[in-house]
């Protein structure tokens, strides 16, 4: 499906008449990229459920003040992970830290066995990273999003975010080599 | 493949070859149907949220119309004796009574100043009169000039000493002169 270009879907949300509409468009098309980038931060699908509505209904509370400087696309993202943050330290302060248990479950239904055991090697490796350089590795490897968007998200410099992709990115790749 | 995903593969592969090689997928699964679910869900949760922020915007037909009486009544449940100890003055009549009072103000000083040019008239000495002496004697002197009514209406004499003046004037007894002044001045 194609979907209109964010400024339209802005300018009709603002609009009286068309709001409704703009509101459909902007769930539709923005529904999943959100529901995975916040499942990678809280890693299982009822936590991202209960984060990805509470995202559209904070975005919907405040689009009126959206001022349009950065793109619609980072904003959406920057406030999916602020919600996803504040989600993860709530949890942490309910629980104590979750083991990789539901991570590694939810790579065990691969067909691959192969295939199975690097995803699950990757997914271990990415849980040993920082929050925040996890935060960018997700944004940038699955996301493929440019850094200055990454930089907008997180409120972080274009150079501080390349040095801590690299790194993650080296990290990851000798976790690889040891395990796969 | 757009120019970002090119870019992001490109530096991947440069940094690492083995991460590189793999497919992009996180292994997580969704349930079936659950983009469309959620959607729906989200839609929902939006529409309402929406209709219930309009409706507490909004202000129900006549209600200023009503807010006037609606505030005296209460006032008046929750403390009717306070209510009842002081006149309700309305903020519309204030003015009128400002003028009212100014109205009030000028006639006083009117009647004040006929008054004083009257008595200035009757005893245009008196200020140069220093002592209770030089009073009486000038009482005494100019007896036929006072204005009985005058004196009478400022509570200055009683009618029954008028009648004592009028009757010694027209009787011209001999009676002492001091005993009327005394009257006269008795205030």
């Amino acid at each position: 499906m194609i979907y209109p270009e964010d400024e339209n879907i802005l300018n009709l949300i603002i609009s009286l008449d068309k709001r409704n509409e703009g509101f459909r468009y902007l769930v539709a098309k923005y529904k999943e990229k959100l529901y995975w980038h916040v499942r990678r931060m809280v890693e299982n699908h009822e936590d991202a459920d209960d984060v990805l509505q509470n995202t559209f209904l904070k975005v919907v509370k405040n689009i009126e003040g959206f001022q349009r400087q950065s793109s619609l696309f980072t904003w959406l993202y920057r406030i999916a992970t602020n919600e996803s943050i504040n989600f993860l330290n709530a949890k942490k302060n309910r629980y104590h830290e979750s083991t990789d248990v539901s991570a590694l479950q939810n790579v065990a239904s691969y067909e691959s066995v192969n295939e199975t055991i690097v995803l699950q090697s990757l997914a271990s490796a990415i849980k040993t990273l920082p929050d925040k350089q996890k935060l960018v590795f997700n944004l940038r490897y699955y996301d493929e999003l440019p850094y200055q968007d990454i930089a907008d998200i997180t409120d972080t410099s274009v150079g501080a975010l390349k040095a801590s992709y690299h790194l993650a990115v080296k990290k990851i790749e000798e976790h690889l080599k040891k395990n796969v | 493949m757009n120019s970002d995903t090119y870019e992001v593969n490109k530096e991947l592969n440069d940094l690492a070859p083995i991460l590189a090689a793999l497919p992009k997928k996180s292994g997580a699964e969704v349930p079936e149907g659950y983009f469309k679910r959620v959607e729906q869900q989200i839609l929902s949760q939006i529409f309402i949220s929406e209709s219930v922020d309009r409706s507490e915007s909004m202000v129900p037909d006549g209600y200023f119309e009503r807010l006037e009486s609606d505030v005296i009544d209460v006032i008046c449940q929750n403390d009717p004796k306070e209510y009842s100890k002081g006149k309700m003055v309305w903020l519309s009549k204030m003015k009128f009574l400002q003028y009212a009072a100014a109205a009030v103000v000028i006639l006083f000083a009117s009647v004040w100043m006929v008054f004083n040019m009257n008595n200035n008239e009757v005893i245009s000495e008196d200020t140069a009169l220093e002592s209770s002496d030089a009073y009486f004697e000038y009482l005494e002197d100019n007896i036929d000039e006072f204005d009985f009514n005058i004196l009478l209406e400022h509570d200055l004499i009683e009618e029954s000493d008028i009648a004592l003046i009028t009757y010694t004037e027209d009787a011209e007894t001999d009676v002492d002169q001091d005993l009327i002044f005394e009257s006269e001045i008795n205030f």
